[in-house]
């Protein structure tokens, strides 16, 4: 606006044409309108139904948002997006709005989700507000818990099931009945008869029992890659990242239907950690914590922004960062305690493989990696990085480390299968 | 999500464009060539329409070759008619371009382009006002209502990608965008309004020097307007 006052006057002068420089009255009326507005200062409610609440797998949810101004001043602008849960799908509406509200005035909008099975939270809602002219914007959030809690039904499980193929269950070290044997006891009356070592008492006249090695199902220490380095993912689509803890808690539920005790971890900004437990309230303690998680979150840090923000200032933290992933790795090796452990990572990089190699030697490691790579619409740089990973799967298998590729647009009890397959062939 | 822009505020950007050239180059020939114009870059928004609709479809093609065909037979037909004087092509010819520029910025032709084609259009209009202020005898009040409209064409398409990139085409946003805009106008309208009330007094009456001052005055309040 003042270059139009500019360059109306400018030439208004030269050309000696008053009239002209009446337009610049004009651009200068237009350049003080952002400063006669005063910026908005929103004060709204947000009030969020779904329906039906405890959905179905891929059953539409119908989510009714009504966006409120609770404050006494009119917002002539006003966008809101709706904090869609991060692994949700919109099928059909849109979760955003545009509006103008006068003071006690309410819009409401519908849209609809769609979820897979699992626990999800709706994020706040993230709203714009501008003043008349636009000259200046305010953002806030606003919130209204919700979830959508979207059971395992034992009757929708069969025929895909999302246990791991891999039932490589820990053989323990106390003895009992089971089928590898353990040792020669000593004889207790009331041993099975079965049991009895008859050839030595044939050879000594000593009664001795054979003791097999017991078979516990053991437990299951379920890791997701939430590292800054996993949120890679094409645009618009859920990041590898929230592929790893969608799949988590998919394999934490299904795992504790079948009472196998079960705990999880996270490898991120910090080391999260539920130790492996049967009971109830434990394993839906550590839904909760999957379905809260912070790399779920719109303003969690992603390998781009990292990017970024390293382009300004030299490469302190990002030497830093891998040290503290070491440590994480360490504090997960120490509390593994011979626990079988499912890593989920993207393998974006080459720590997973590190980790899922060094940790491979205290324990049974089977990695599950969903692609985070669009292999259609990626140029160049996405056909090498699908490369790279495919080279860090065949380096974990070389290793003897089962990995179970997890395709985009693929459910994961669906790799789970194949890769069963697979295995029997 | 595709971040194209909205339609209510793209609508009414290219109304108001066409309005703003519309005000100014208002002899038969000129708004001939302009209504020309408007239908070709209506043909387009209606063939981006169908294409969305049936993916596939040979609609776009069609209307592309038909909306080319009738903005250069406009074209054309002016040229050969060499009806226009230069003044004339001077208040049309850069509305005329504004006006396709706005249009391709809001289609989009390409959704990063969108807010440069928009300021780009915007400009193009505000120029041929002021060329029409320039060469012609048009009143002061007509040149005034053009320069409020053009402004408030190129506010409104940015608001209009704006809320595209915010709230997304699939949104409803027709109410925050007619409020927007009902803002904008009123607006233009106190700056007119002031600003004959100003022209009346009669600066026309004032030396050049006196004139300068004026202007120098005028500097300092928008540069304090900024800083």
């Amino acid at each position: 606006m003042v270059a139009l006052a500019l360059v109306a006057a400018a030439v208004a002068l030269l050309a000696k044409q008053p009239r002209v420089l009446l337009v610049a009255g004009v651009a200068v009326a237009y350049a003080s309108y952002p400063h006669l507005t005063t910026p908005p200062d929103p004060s709204l409610s947000l009030d969020r139904s779904v329906d039906p609440a405890s959905p179905a797998p891929d059953e539409p949810v119908s989510v009714r948002v009504t966006l409120r101004n609770d404050g006494d001043r009119t917002l002539p602008d006003v966008s809101v997006v709706d904090g869609v849960p991060a692994l949700a799908r919109v099928v059909s509406g849109t979760p955003r709005h545009a509006t103008a509200l006068r003071p006690g005035e309410s819009a409401t909008w519908t849209y609809e989700v769609a979820v897979d099975p699992g626990l999800h939270r709706f994020r706040p809602a993230t709203v714009l507000a501008r003043d008349a002219s636009g000259g200046t914007e305010v953002e806030t959030t606003v919130d209204a818990p919700t979830e959508l809690d979207c059971p395992t039904a034992r009757e929708t499980r069969p025929p895909l099931d999302p246990t791991l193929p891999f039932p490589g269950a820990v053989e323990s070290e106390t003895s009992g009945t089971g089928t590898a044997f353990a040792r020669l006891g000593e004889y207790h009356p009331g041993d099975p008869l079965g049991r009895i070592d008859w050839r030595r008492f044939a050879r000594t006249g000593d009664l001795a029992t054979v003791e097999f090695r017991e078979r516990h199902q053991a437990a299951v220490l379920v890791c997701a890659d939430a590292r800054p380095a996993a949120c890679r993912g094409p645009p618009d689509r859920i990041h590898g990242a929230a592929r790893c803890l969608s799949g988590a808690g998919r394999l934490v539920a299904a795992l504790a239907d079948r009472d196998v005790p079960v705990g999880f971890a996270s490898l991120g900004p910090s080391l999260c950690w539920h130790r492996p437990s049967r009971s109830p309230a434990a394993v839906a303690a550590t839904r909760c914590a999957i379905a809260a998680h912070p790399a779920l979150d719109a303003g969690y840090p992603t390998d781009e922004q990292r990017d970024e923000a390293a382009d300004g200032d030299e490469d302190g933290e990002q030497a830093a960062a891998p040290r503290e992933f070491e440590r994480q790795r360490e504090q997960l090796r120490a509390r593994l305690d011979g626990r079988q452990l499912v890593l989920l990572s993207p393998l974006c990089d080459d720590f997973p493989v590190e980790t899922a190699a060094t940790l491979s030697a205290v324990a049974p490691v089977t990695v599950i990696a969903p692609d985070p790579i669009d292999s259609d619409g990626a140029g160049a740089g996405g056909r090498l990085a699908a490369v790279e990973r495919t080279n860090r799967i065949a380096r974990l298998r070389g290793a003897g480390v089962d990995v179970i590729e997890w395709e985009r647009d693929e459910a994961l009890p669906a790799a789970l299968a194949r890769s069963r397959e697979g295995l029997a062939r | 999500m595709t971040a194209r822009p909205t339609r209510p505020g793209s609508g009414l950007a290219l109304g108001l464009a066409a309005a703003a050239t519309a005000t100014v180059a208002s002899t038969p020939t000129q708004i001939g060539a302009l209504v020309a114009v408007l239908a070709g870059v209506g043909t387009l928004f209606a063939a981006r329409t169908i294409a969305r609709r049936e993916p596939g479809s040979r609609a776009l093609p069609a209307a592309l070759a038909v909306a080319c065909l009738a903005a250069g037979l406009a074209a054309g037909g002016l040229f050969l008619g060499g009806s226009l004087r230069p003044a004339e092509w001077a208040e049309l010819g850069p509305g005329l371009v504004g006006v396709v520029a706005l249009g391709l910025g809001l289609l989009p032709v390409r959704e990063s382009w969108s807010g440069r084609l928009v300021s780009l259009g915007g400009a193009l209009v505000l120029l041929g006002v002021v060329g029409s202020g320039l060469f012609r005898e048009a009143g002061p009040a007509f040149l005034l209502v053009a320069a409020a409209a053009g402004v408030a064409a190129w506010d409104v398409g940015r608001q209009a990608v704006l809320l595209g990139r915010q709230a997304g085409a699939a949104a409803r946003t027709a109410r925050s965008e007619l409020v927007h805009a009902g803002g904008t106008l009123l607006m233009g309208g106190v700056g007119v309004g002031v600003t004959l009330a100003l022209a009346t007094i009669g600066i026309g009456g004032l030396s050049l020097a006196g004139l300068l001052l004026l202007l120098l005055a005028a500097v300092v309040l928008v540069a304090s307007l900024y800083w």
